[in-house]
């Protein structure tokens, strides 16, 4: 089955060809279409793992540009990769099938297939219903490449493929200038990581040689790429990885993706797309793994962001922006992981966290769909409307939060015995941010369900809408057991899988029983704050810190630093830039033409139309001739 | 230049020469100077007689054909009397058109 | 056979008037008086002919340019009355670029002619009769520009007549 894994991104993409060509005029009949083929992809995807659990592992290229045609002036420069015999490849194109791919393609189907199901009932009446789903299919094309890829050049494609998706798919409510803008802001903000990219992929080849990942690590393992060159290579490699994956400081642009619609929030900016920043950083593992400084350089800004993000997302009003800081955050863990070695717990934190951020933020859907707000504090007491959707978000968020022996408590007790193991500052960090997790979620849990209703407006009690609640029941299943195939009592053998060593991690008392205490004090601070929904104490403790509360609500002021920057500096360059072309460049030109108008004036008035003139210019001809030939016969 | 001034006596090649460049000099001096017509036609002819000077200097002494310097001589009086006739009909054709002679009126194709 | 003192005595004569002829006409303003000018000189030249060993060809020269080109010349100035004397709307920067050119050509020539050396040969005698020899060469060794310049001649003719008749 493996053999045919290049056909799992091949039917959404037919999908949306065959949307965008006609089927347009008729939504039901394309949202049927691409529901179907994204399950054909699901199925096959199921096939892949079984294969890949058999001991299946698949790598098939084919040459896409023969490299001697074009590669003449990119051969690479540095003595030392030709030395090595890095002779230039040629440019092909291919995919692979490891564990690694299996793991992302069963992720990335199965929660598109739910989201598509969702988006059943979530866009019902939406005008635009035809073109979401068109843009859902190619967007699951683009992820499903992406995570096929075996080599940087492909995978660049179909990493742009994805930004352009996202932008689509947050745009989606064009009209309204809100939507429009947090798309531009998502594409330009990812458009400055992809630059780093770009140059790290291009830096790469030029000290290797080739665009493959196997024949890159390999390079890296026997020595052959300089130790400098590989850290800047896969440093700006990572560039990409914190656009997408909105780490600091480009985390900037997650939070207003929240504009888009809901379902698509789920799938693409809580478990799919900004995921392939991780697994980029999985992908290349082994190449990371050859720099200590990279390594270092992505645990601390994982770390980081993970602690930052869920400062921002104590103090959030709307329902969705709390899960979009809580996605960065929980990124953030997934790259402390690499960062720091154990490469197969961050992956698996990205297993656990795509199916319960997914169903978060279907569970969200739902309530905004029935509120039509976004806003928590007009809010309170939806738990008696939509008893579904309160269930499966207080068990999400109780796998979220990490309490065992939910998913979500394996794979992080896994990244924290990695951190402690080698990193005690991290770990303090990442315990700390434990902690605030769970205070966040359940408060939005509270101020969501408990309490009675605070907003104006008439609220209907019906319920949830069959998509939406077939939906969520699918997702809530892997929630709650999509950890054990980590639990190191059984071995751990998703970890074994995914990073091909026999051994297993082992478990950790100390730190499992740390955080869950801390857990549960999170969880116990906001019932007592926020618990039967309450606001009072929160706003009250919010008045009494009005700065840090402030710098909070503010996101830390980056992105007034962002928009000083763009309007100040880089349309400041621009503007210099377009002078000087008006002036110097188009002055130059303008002035050649000029010049030729003056010196044609003036060499017109030779021709004065009178004959003596033209007699005379004769005569002082010979007369120079005569001399100069006169001299030069002198001379002799 | 070693410019070997011939003495006065007796009568030698370069006597000739010089007149003949003086002369042409001097009618050039009146070719380019003047505004009538008919006076530029004027000193024309004087340029053309010291060319013919020149030449009837070089007959004595050349070593081409007999007196071949004199022959050239007849040509040149033939193709001056040639052009001094066809000059002065243009002239007349000015005349009849503008009512005056001055060459430096005459510059339409001035650019 | 004639003393050298005779022939240089007769050259510097034609010469200096040839010259003061041609500084005459182009000083002067009358343009009568320019073309009596132009007859001394040609006449004088005629004369430096005869010095110089070309007897036919000053007797031409009086017969072509004094008598017929002289003619046609001061019918031409007859047939174009106009002030005697011309509005000076000249242009002196003209009259100087041309002074001074001629100037340099008459330097640049006669440094020339003087300075080369020329093959030395006999000169024929001054008081050779040239006639026949002049004859026997237009008819032989010339004979083609002969011709070609009476069909110069011919169309010369016709050129002035077509040009200057009257529409």
């Amino acid at each position: 089955m493996a053999e045919v894994a290049w056909a799992i991104p091949l039917c959404p993409l037919v999908a949306f060809v065959i949307i965008s060509l006609g089927a347009r005029r008729s939504p039901g009949f394309s949202a049927a279409l691409s529901i179907v083929a994204v399950a054909v992809s699901l199925v096959l995807a199921v096939g892949v793992i079984a294969d890949v659990l058999a001991g299946g592992h698949v790598e098939q290229s084919r040459v896409w540009i023969p490299a001697p045609a074009i590669a003449g002036p990119i051969v690479p420069l540095n003595a030392a990769a030709l030395q090595s015999g890095a002779a230039p490849q040629p440019f092909s194109i291919g995919f692979q099938v490891d564990a690694l791919t299996a793991v992302m393609l069963l992720v990335v189907t199965s929660i598109s297939f739910v989201v598509q199901i969702y988006s059943l009932g979530y866009m019902r009446g939406d005008s635009g219903f035809a073109r979401y789903y068109a843009f859902l299919s190619l967007f699951s094309m683009s992820m499903l490449g992406l995570v096929l890829a075996n080599n940087f050049l492909a995978l660049f494609v179909f990493w742009e493929l994805v930004g352009l998706c996202s932008y689509l798919l947050i745009g989606h409510w064009h009209e309204r200038p809100a939507a429009a803008e947090a798309a531009k802001k998502a594409f330009i903000v990812t458009r400055a990581g992809d630059v780093g990219l770009l140059l790290g992929v291009l830096f790469l080849y030029w000290h290797a040689g080739t665009f493959a990942f196997g024949d890159i690590a390999q390079m890296a393992a026997d020595g052959r790429i300089p130790a400098g060159a590989l850290t800047v290579g896969i440093l700006l490699v990572f560039c990409g990885a914190v656009g997408k994956s909105a780490q600091f400081p480009l985390h900037v642009w997650l939070p207003d993706a929240m504009e888009g619609p809901t379902p698509v929030s789920a799938l693409i900016h809580a478990a799919t797309m900004v995921a392939a920043g991780v697994y980029l950083m999985a992908r290349t593992f082994p190449i990371l793994e050859h720099s200590s400084t990279a390594m270092a350089v992505v645990a601390t800004i994982g770390g980081f962001t993970a602690f930052f993000a869920a400062t921002m997302g104590l103090v959030s009003t709307d329902i969705k922006r709390v899960l979009a800081y809580s996605t960065v955050s929980q990124l953030g863990y997934m790259m402390l992981a690499i960062g720091i070695g154990a490469m197969s717990a961050g992956v698996f934190h990205l297993f656990n966290h795509a199916f319960f951020k997914a169903l978060l933020f279907l569970c969200a859907g739902s309530v905004i769909h029935l509120v039509e707000t976004n806003e928590m504090f007009e809010m309170g007491g939806l738990g008696r409307r939509l008893p579904l959707t309160t269930i499966t978000m207080t068990i999400a968020a109780l796998s979220l939060a990490g309490l065992p022996p939910l998913s979500g408590f394996w794979s992080k007790d896994e990244i924290l015995g990695a951190a402690l193991a080698g990193h005690p500052i991290l770990f303090v960090l990442a315990l700390a941010t434990v902690g605030m997790t769970a205070f966040y979620m359940f408060r939005v849990i509270f101020l969501t369900f408990s309490g009675s209703f605070r907003g104006t407006g008439h609220v209907e009690s019906h319920g949830e809408p069959i998509s939406m609640a077939l939906s969520l029941v699918i997702l809530v299943i892997p929630s709650i057991i999509s950890g054990f195939w980590g639990m190191p009592f059984a071995g751990n053998p998703f970890g074994r899988l995914v990073s091909g060593s026999a051994e297993s991690t082992g478990f950790h008392p100390v730190v499992a029983t740390s955080s869950v205490i801390v857990a549960l004090l999170g969880i116990g601070i906001a019932w007592v704050m926020y618990g039967g929904g309450r606001i009072e104490a929160g706003a009250g403790l919010s008045a009494r810190i009005a700065p840090l509360h402030q710098l909070l609500i503010r996101r830390y002021y980056l992105d007034d630093l962002y928009e000083w920057l763009v309007a100040r500096v880089f349309l400041g360059i621009g503007r210099l830039a377009a002078t000087f072309d008006a002036e110097v460049i188009d002055g130059a030109v303008n002035g050649t033409g000029a010049l030729t108008v003056l010196i044609g004036g003036s060499l017109r008035r030779i021709q004065t139309g009178q004959v003596q003139t033209y007699a005379w210019a004769l005569f002082a001809g010979i007369l120079v001739l005569a001399v100069l030939l006169a001299g030069l016969r002198l001379e002799r | 230049m070693p410019t070997a001034l011939p003495p006065l006596y007796p009568i030698t090649l370069q006597h000739g020469l010089v007149l003949g460049a003086a002369l042409f000099s001097l009618g050039m001096i009146g070719a380019l100077t003047k505004r009538n017509a008919i006076e530029i036609l004027m000193s024309i002819e004087v340029m053309l007689n010291g060319v013919m000077v020149t030449f009837i200097s070089f007959a004595r002494h050349a070593q081409g054909p007999a007196l071949g310097g004199q022959i050239f001589a007849i040509f040149i009086m033939t193709v001056a009397a040639a052009e001094a006739a066809v000059g002065l009909a243009i002239v007349i054709a000015v005349y009849r058109l503008r009512r005056s002679v001055a060459v430096d009126t005459v510059n339409s194709l001035q650019g | 056979m004639p003393t050298e003192l005779l022939v240089a005595g007769g050259f510097y004569t034609f010469a200096v008037l040839a010259i003061l002829g041609s500084i005459a006409l182009i000083l002067s303003r009358v343009i009568f008086r320019s073309a009596l000018s132009l007859t001394l000189v040609l006449a004088s030249v005629a004369g430096a002919y005869v010095v110089l060993g070309a007897d036919f060809l000053a007797v031409v020269q009086i017969l072509v340019y004094v008598g017929a080109i002289m003619v046609l010349i001061i019918f031409g100035i007859m047939l174009t009355p106009q002030q005697v004397v011309l509005e000076t709307a000249r242009d002196p920067g003209k009259a100087v670029a041309g002074v001074a050119v001629a100037a340099a050509v008459f330097v640049v020539t006669t440094g020339v002619l003087l300075g080369s050396t020329w093959p030395r040969s006999n000169p024929t005698p001054v008081d050779m009769p040239t006639t026949a020899i002049l004859g026997e060469g237009l008819l032989t060794t010339f004979g083609l520009p002969f011709e070609l310049a009476s069909i110069l001649l011919l169309l010369a003719m016709i050129g002035a007549i077509v040009i200057a008749r009257e529409e």
